[in-house]
């Protein structure tokens, strides 16, 4: 889908980073992400764990543009992102990351291809509608091209939440808790439809979750604990043990993180060292 | 986001709201529709002044004394066509207030004592019986030509022709009574008599050499271009029969510097009333930014969703400017209609006490759509900087 120069470069390079929030007229100083360095590369599926807390919001803010770090650095596909305008963080949005909310954040008063024309609009796509047409056929609501989000089912909004942010081939499918809101056929749903797109489309796929069986699905599980990384689990499913794009990504590149197929080995390296 | 988007987006906000952006509107329909209307009345004012004094006309001089009285004698002077071949005819008058009253009836009215002339010079027409004759004038004859107001006041709608009136108590027959007329420096309160009946019969007032004095000469050019040659004819022969050295003892008003002080009067009249329907625009300027300030506040999370999804500063900006002026240019589009529809169902209209008359020229609906953009502008642009400086992530936490 998309080229990356170089194939070993990973999509998402984060290298101490530490975020700083600063309260009550700068008194109170509070540290959401503390040292943190991910590497995830193009074709995997990533779950990001942790309490409420734990810092994962504002490492998905992060990774997805919405935020920079306060220090370290972060490239998304190359490029730094750390020292970015607004403008520029907002055109990386556009091309890059596609959101997918916990409440869906359709636009309400817009139709279902409407709202999944709309990063195209910001993007200046060409042929929109039919990419849109494309992305909602994928997803499974082809025939409610036309249904606005109020009459479609919690799932199906959702699955038009995912079609938004597909249907610009962006470098990371960024997921934050995208079946908090649903119930649990919705759930499976939705979970199956963000694993084909990572299995069979090779999408780079990020879900922030607090729920295990959610994090379950994904090949590499990263939890966070106060602003830290804990662990950093690459998965090795039966179902899936050829599949390519996940020994690529699960290859043992990253200078920070030791592959390891045990599940419940903590991470070695010096700076991730937190314990659990 | 292209032109179009921008577009659509705007009226895809606007139409979430029907209700709030047709009130927002209202206060910029109703600004603009004034602005038209007033600038419209203001215009046709204006023209009918022109008008009316043009209707005077406008080879007319006025000549009134200063320090010395202006007599029956100079009055013959100017009539000398020798030394004043510019002029075409000269009409003194005699301006004094009386009481008219017939058998049961009274009126006030303003009493002026003129020759024959001035039934041309003033443009006057005569409803019924004739006017003042020279041998009228010579025998000091105790006649009347009763204005319309007059005439109607004491008689209502029967000819008063050959009726007798009394005027500060002395006995008149009414010949004949004028047509009348409208509006500013109407005669139709006047009641006018013989010029020595009023210079020895009303007036109290003798000068030395037993000549009579007049209050004013009127005297009408041969042509509109000949003003000026008339007025130093007049100031020649005025000059020579006072035996003037120094400074003049009279004074000669031209008919256009009277219309020119009119105009003037009128266009600060006309500024006035387009500042107080500015206000009135402007107010409705502010209650869309304050819609929009809602708006923006209210629209939060959708400012947020659109930012995730990849919108710079400068579209939400563009959308949200776009929207106040999609407002300010609706309300101006139907401001102007209302405005011109109304200027021309009051035209020529009788209306609270007034003769309206207006006129609508091209630059008035023009110079009122622009200004409404500028307001949309203007406004608009303080809630969209606001909106386009949300931090996306509280942006999207926003209930």
């Amino acid at each position: 889908m998309r080229s990356t120069s170089n194939p070993d470069q990973p999509v998402i390079r984060i290298r101490d980073v530490t975020k700083i929030y600063e309260m009550g007229a700068g008194t109170i100083q509070v540290r959401a992400l503390d040292g943190v360095s991910i590497d995830i590369h193009d074709g995997e599926y990533v779950a990001i764990m942790g309490a409420s807390g734990s810092g994962k919001s504002t490492l998905m803010n992060i990774i997805g543009c919405l935020d920079v770090p306060s220090e370290g650095t972060y490239h998304i596909d190359g490029q730094a992102v750390e020292a970015m305008s607004n403008d520029r963080l907002a055109d990386i949005r556009s091309r890059k990351v596609g959101f997918v909310f916990q409440t869906h954040n359709l636009l309400p008063r817009l139709t279902a291809l409407a709202n999944v024309e709309l990063p195209m609009m910001y993007g200046h796509w060409p042929n929109r509608r039919d990419r849109a047409e494309s992305a909602l056929t994928l997803v499974g609501l082809g025939d409610r091209t036309h249904h606005r989000p109020t009459e479609l089912s919690g799932g199906q909004q959702q699955r038009v939440g995912i079609a938004r942010a597909l249907v610009k081939e962006p470098s990371v499918l960024l997921a934050d808790e995208p079946t908090g809101n649903l119930d649990t056929s919705n759930t499976a749903e939705i979970l199956n439809i963000i694993s084909d797109l990572n299995h069979e489309n090779g999408i780079t796929v990020i879900v922030v979750t607090h729920e295990r069986d959610v994090a379950a699905r994904a090949d590499r599980v990263i939890t966070l604990s106060d602003g830290q990384v804990i662990s950093d689990e690459i998965r090795v499913s039966p179902a899936r043990g050829g599949n390519v794009r996940r020994t690529k990504g699960a290859k043992p590149t990253q200078p920070n993180i030791a592959a390891n197929d045990s599940p419940l080995t903590p991470k070695p390296s010096p700076p991730l060292q937190g314990g659990d | 986001m292209s032109p179009q988007d921008i577009i659509r987006t705007s009226i895809y906000s606007l139409t979430a709201n029907r209700l709030r952006a047709a009130l927002a509107l209202l206060g910029i329909v109703l600004g603009v529709c004034s602005v038209i209307t007033l600038m419209s009345i203001g215009r046709g004012s204006t023209d009918r002044i022109t008008e009316l004094i043009q209707g005077l006309g406008s080879n007319l001089l006025t000549v009134i004394p200063s320090s010395e009285p202006l007599t029956l004698a100079d009055v013959e002077a100017l009539r000398d066509p020798l030394y004043t071949p510019s002029i075409k005819a000269v009409a003194p008058e005699i301006g004094t207030f009386g009481t008219i009253h017939i058998k049961n009836n009274t009126t006030q009215a303003s009493i002026t004592g003129v020759t024959p002339e001035y039934l041309n010079v003033r443009n006057l027409d005569m409803a019924t019986g004739t006017f003042i004759g020279a041998p009228h004038v010579k025998s000091r004859a105790e006649i009347v030509v009763l204005g319309a107001q007059v005439s109607e006041d004491l008689f209502g709608n029967q000819d008063p022709t050959g009726a007798e009136v009394r005027i500060n108590g002395r006995q008149f027959r009414v010949v004949g009574v004028l047509a009348a007329q409208s509006g500013f420096g109407s005669l139709d309160n006047q009641a006018l008599i013989p010029i020595t009946t009023a210079y020895y019969r009303l007036s109290g007032q003798r000068i030395p050499g037993g000549d009579i004095s007049v209050d004013q000469i009127s005297v009408q050019a041969r042509d509109v271009e000949i003003v000026d040659q008339a007025i130093e004819e007049i100031e020649t022969v005025l000059r020579l029969s006072h035996r003037i050295t120094e400074a003049d003892d009279f004074t000669v008003f031209n008919q256009q510097e009277i219309l020119d002080t009119f105009d003037e009067a009128n266009q600060t009249l006309v500024v006035f009333l387009g500042t107080v329907a500015g206000i009135s625009l402007l107010v409705g300027g502010i209650g869309i930014m304050n819609i929009m300030l809602v708006s923006v506040t209210e629209r939060t999370r959708e400012i947020g969703i659109r930012q995730a999804m990849g919108a710079k500063r400068r579209d939400i900006v563009a959308q949200f400017v776009t929207e106040a002026v999609f407002l300010t240019f609706g309300g101006g589009i139907i401001g102007v209609i209302a405005g011109i529809s109304l200027a021309t169902v009051i035209d020529g209209r009788f209306l609270i006490g007034t003769e309206w008359s207006t006129r609508v020229t091209s630059d008035i609906p023009i110079i009122a759509l622009i200004v409404s953009i500028a307001v949309g502008l203007f406004f608009g642009i303080y809630p969209a900087v606001r909106a386009a400086r949300l931090n996306p992530i509280e942006a999207l936490r926003y209930e």
